[in-house]
């Protein structure tokens, strides 16, 4: 039974991906110039940190070397969350037109579509380049990667996804409400963007609120500093749970939001 | 002169019934001042010197920056390209006040609504950074003025230059996207243009860009020869003579285009 | 001879808390912190049944809660106190079994995507619904015959005219075949000649596959045209309940005689009859057209035929529209 239900949203999936690659297509020159956009932003980034590393060698504890891992780090993980949970930045529209409406009236998963339903394939598009040039960077820098860590890294990684899924499902669920949704998930990017360096760059409180109220800590900056064989600001156990409160948050949440919607309506 | 005040008033209160928009916004300016101030903060307590700049020019780098991102940056005026493609224009060319001139008092209150928060703003960062601004001589100070509201018809004629793209095609985000992009490298809070090789910056001044906010922060801080100051100011009359010929040539045909199709 | 009823709905209530903003820059800056609540009941203590295959209108005045009650229909809201059941569900339990044999089609809510041929968004209905492939192609190919739209399907929506587009969001709404139908004003914004051919649609829809069909609109022509029964609701409650031609019997109070003369005829000669509607006397034609209670109609028409010029006669019921207009007209002055 499960895995039918699987089958049929992988399915489900794929097609509205295929539909994202053809639209995109179809509006290929504006793509084009956010991917150039996009670029600029990434190579400005890399760009300044290679400044920073020129004039100085320390930056909040990290070499300036070890600085460049944290962004990196940052930059993919962002990415690949923008791909594939595009769709929650079109999700206050969804809700002002009455077209969630509709999706809540079909035999499929609200949050599914909301959060799923638009892969972006200009996000595939720019990651590709910006990893091999991020693994180039890397294995240039002067910091050392042991396997070991390297593989606690990688799971690191997919524990920064679940937060960042969490956050994406409590924004929708303050969407569903207020409309507000566009807001939240451009303050959630700029949050999101101090992570571009190490956290702890920050003075307390805002470290403290970076770590435990938006944990841009535990997605950025503590899987770096495992890449790079630094200590971890907290311990990793922490970074887990964080995650599955979190998760299991959201979803209480959205489900709250659900169901108040149903009884106030729009 | 009432009914441009009406309109600063209407959109003014406009703004305050929208807060959360507003609050939001302005919580996200916040948030690009504190990344950077920590970044800088961080960076000088190791070094007194980076990049010709001392800790205090730095920090008041960042403030100015945040300062006149509100006033020359901020606009209100991002939908006239989705407007003019639904064919609402028709209703605005139809009101006796001219068309730039509701545009401008439109953009008008937005900054000073930005204006004011971004005040607020800085008063609370000031307290928590304590940095010692670098502040200018009365004369720099005027030149400076001056060279702001220069900076602010720029990317006001600019923002029509977008608006007038959906006199042809729905979708203005491309182009505008790129735009802010090259805006956030040029004008951004992150870093000053000056600590980019001598060639890059050289090429960035043949654009608009650095008079949008660097070339005035450069005559805040005391960054400029006065030869700079002279040939600063010939770049900003130059480029506001370029645009507003362009601006009003592309809307001439844009609104001739309109009224022909009968929208 | 009743069968089960396809749609049962008992005591149905809904009321909702509006929030109120007081007006001016001093109101907005005092929601800021103190908001005030209201309550307002959009349905109260509703009852009827549907039988499989009826095409029911709900009419009413924007805010009657007619939407509010199709909403709670198709699962989107909680009623307050009621109980409803569909197709045998609950629908807000929104369980896929419901939710694959009913469609809801909101006004002119989009969902095929603009930069693609519509037939992309059928292939996506098809995997949201799950049905299998030769179903689907046996109803695609019988909807596109019904609309012909066949040549539209793989062109980008972007480039279809409005009516196109409307047939093609019909078709994708009803790729998986629904036992029931939920139209929420479907002919708003629609010019005369689309909205003819959408009525048809609809008419033919329900014989073909017998779906059983529940609209709501404010529009009479809609439900002239379509509804067999139609529900008036009116401030939250069922006014009237049954055929078209009941509402007619019951509520309407005059008839509309209209008369064409051989001659000139004054005012003071016609308005002893009945209310006078509409005088033409210049020109060629000399018309005038009269209101007259019911009862007396026959009477009237007679005494005007005896004592005046006639030469042609016509004698109807007023429009459904206006019979309706004075219900609500009736109903809005006794709630004053």
């Amino acid at each position: 039974m499960k895995l039918l239900a699987i089958k049929k949203y992988w399915h489900f999936w794929t097609m509205l991906a295929r539909n994202e690659l053809q639209t995109s297509f179809v509006n290929r020159y504006t793509n084009l110039l956010f991917l150039v956009g996009k670029l600029i932003r990434f190579g400005m980034g890399v760009l300044f940190l290679i400044l920073i590393k020129n004039n100085t060698r320390m930056l909040g504890g990290y070499t300036s070397d070890q600085a460049i891992v944290f962004f990196l780090t940052y930059q993919f993980v962002d990415t690949i969350v923008q791909a594939i949970y595009r769709g929650a930045y079109n999700f206050g529209h969804q809700v002002r037109t009455g077209e969630f409406d509709l999706t809540l009236s079909q035999p499929i998963n609200s949050l599914f579509r909301a959060l799923l339903g638009k892969p972006d394939f200009n996000d595939v598009a720019f990651i590709i380049p910006t990893t091999v040039i991020s693994v180039w960077l890397m294995a240039n820098l002067n910091i050392e990667i042991t396997f070991i860590n390297f593989l606690i890294y990688l799971i690191l990684l997919i524990n920064s996804f679940i937060i960042a899924t969490s956050l994406h499902i409590l924004a929708l669920s303050v969407g569903i409400l207020t409309t507000e949704v566009d807001n939240l998930m451009w303050i959630y990017r700029d949050i999101s963007r101090m992570g571009q360096f190490p956290v702890n760059i920050y003075g307390q409180p805002l470290k403290l609120a970076l770590f435990f109220l938006i944990p841009i800590g535990f997605m950025y900056t503590v899987p770096a500093q495992v890449l790079l064989g630094t200590k971890p600001e907290y311990l990793l156990a922490i970074a887990f749970i964080i995650s599955a409160s979190f998760f299991t948050f959201s979803i209480v949440i959205w489900r709250w939001s659900l169901k108040r919607y149903s009884s106030v309506g729009s | 002169m009432n009914k441009y005040l009406r309109t600063v008033q209407l959109s003014w209160q406009e703004g305050l019934v929208y807060r959360t928009n507003l609050i939001m916004w302005r919580v996200r300016q916040i948030l690009g001042s504190l990344m950077s101030l920590s970044l800088w903060t961080v960076l000088f307590s190791k070094n007194s010197q980076l990049f010709g700049y001392s800790q205090d020019q730095m920090i008041t780098y960042v403030f100015i920056v945040a300062l006149l991102q509100s006033v020359i940056l901020a606009t209100a005026l991002h939908g006239i390209s989705g407007y003019i493609y639904r064919g609402q224009l028709a209703r605005e060319l139809l009101k006796p006040i001219k068309l730039f001139t509701y545009f401008a008092s439109l953009d008008l209150a937005d900054k000073l609504k930005n204006l004011f928060f971004v005040l607020v703003e800085s008063v609370f960062l000031y307290l928590i950074f304590q940095p010692v601004l670098s502040l200018p001589n009365p004369i720099f100070g005027l030149i400076f003025l001056i060279w702001v509201v220069a900076g602010t018809i720029i990317n006001f004629l600019i923002t029509l230059l977008f608006g007038a793209i959906g006199f042809w095609s729905p979708d203005a985000w491309g182009p505008k996207f790129l735009f802010f992009m090259i805006v956030d490298f040029t004008a951004g809070k992150l870093f000053p243009l000056d600590i980019l090789p001598k060639i890059v910056q050289q090429l960035i001044y043949l654009t608009p860009f650095p008079y949008l906010s660097y070339a005035q922060t450069q005559l805040f801080l005391g960054k400029m020869s006065n030869a700079e100051i002279l040939t600063g100011s010939l770049g900003l009359i130059f480029w506001i003579f370029i645009l507003y010929m362009l601006t009003t040539r592309i809307w001439r045909r844009g609104t001739k285009n309109y009224e022909a199709i009968g929208n | 001879m009743s069968k089960n009823p396809i749609i049962s709905v008992r005591n149905l209530s809904k009321h909702y808390q509006i929030y109120q903003k007081p007006p001016g820059l001093m109101g907005s800056l005092k929601s800021l912190w103190h908001r005030e609540y209201k309550t307002v009941k959009a349905v109260e203590n509703i009852s009827f049944t549907i039988q499989p295959g009826e095409v029911v209108g709900f009419i009413g005045q924007n805010g009657a809660g007619k939407t509010t009650t199709l909403k709670v229909l198709s699962g989107l809201l909680y009623p307050t106190a009621g109980e409803v059941s569909v197709l045998g569900f609950n629908p807000w339990d929104r369980k896929n079994e419901f939710q694959k044999q009913f469609a809801l089609v909101m006004g002119q809510k989009n969902q095929l995507w603009w930069d693609l041929p519509a037939m992309e968004t059928f292939l996506l209905n098809q995997a949201i619904y799950e049905i299998p492939d030769k179903q689907f192609k046996k109803t695609l190919d019988h909807l596109t015959e019904l609309l012909s739209v066949k040549e539209f399907v793989n062109v980008q929506v972007r480039k279809l005219s409005l009516g196109q587009r409307m047939k093609c969001e019909l078709i994708a709404a009803l790729l998986h075949n629904p036992k029931v139908l939920f139209l929420d004003e479907p002919t708003i914004g629609l010019d005369v000649v689309m909205q003819k051919t959408l009525r048809e649609f609809i008419k033919d829809y329900n014989k073909e596959f017998g779906a059983t069909i529940i609209l709501t609109s404010h529009y009479m022509g809609d439900v002239k045209e379509l509804c067999q029964r139609a529900i008036v609701i009116d401030r939250g409650q069922i006014v009237f309940d049954g055929g078209l031609q009941q509402i007619i019997d019951k509520f309407a109070q005059n008839k509309i005689l209209s008369f064409s003369f051989s001659r000139q005829v004054k005012k003071s000669e016609l308005s002893k009859f009945g209310r006078i509607k509409e005088l033409n006397q210049d020109g060629s034609a000399f018309t005038a057209t009269l209101l007259v209670p019911r009862d007396q109609a026959g009477k009237v028409a007679g005494a005007i035929l005896s004592q005046l010029p006639v030469q042609d006669l016509n004698i109807e019921e007023p429009p459904i529209e206006a019979i309706i207009r004075d219900l609500f007209n009736q109903q809005n002055k006794s709630h004053e």
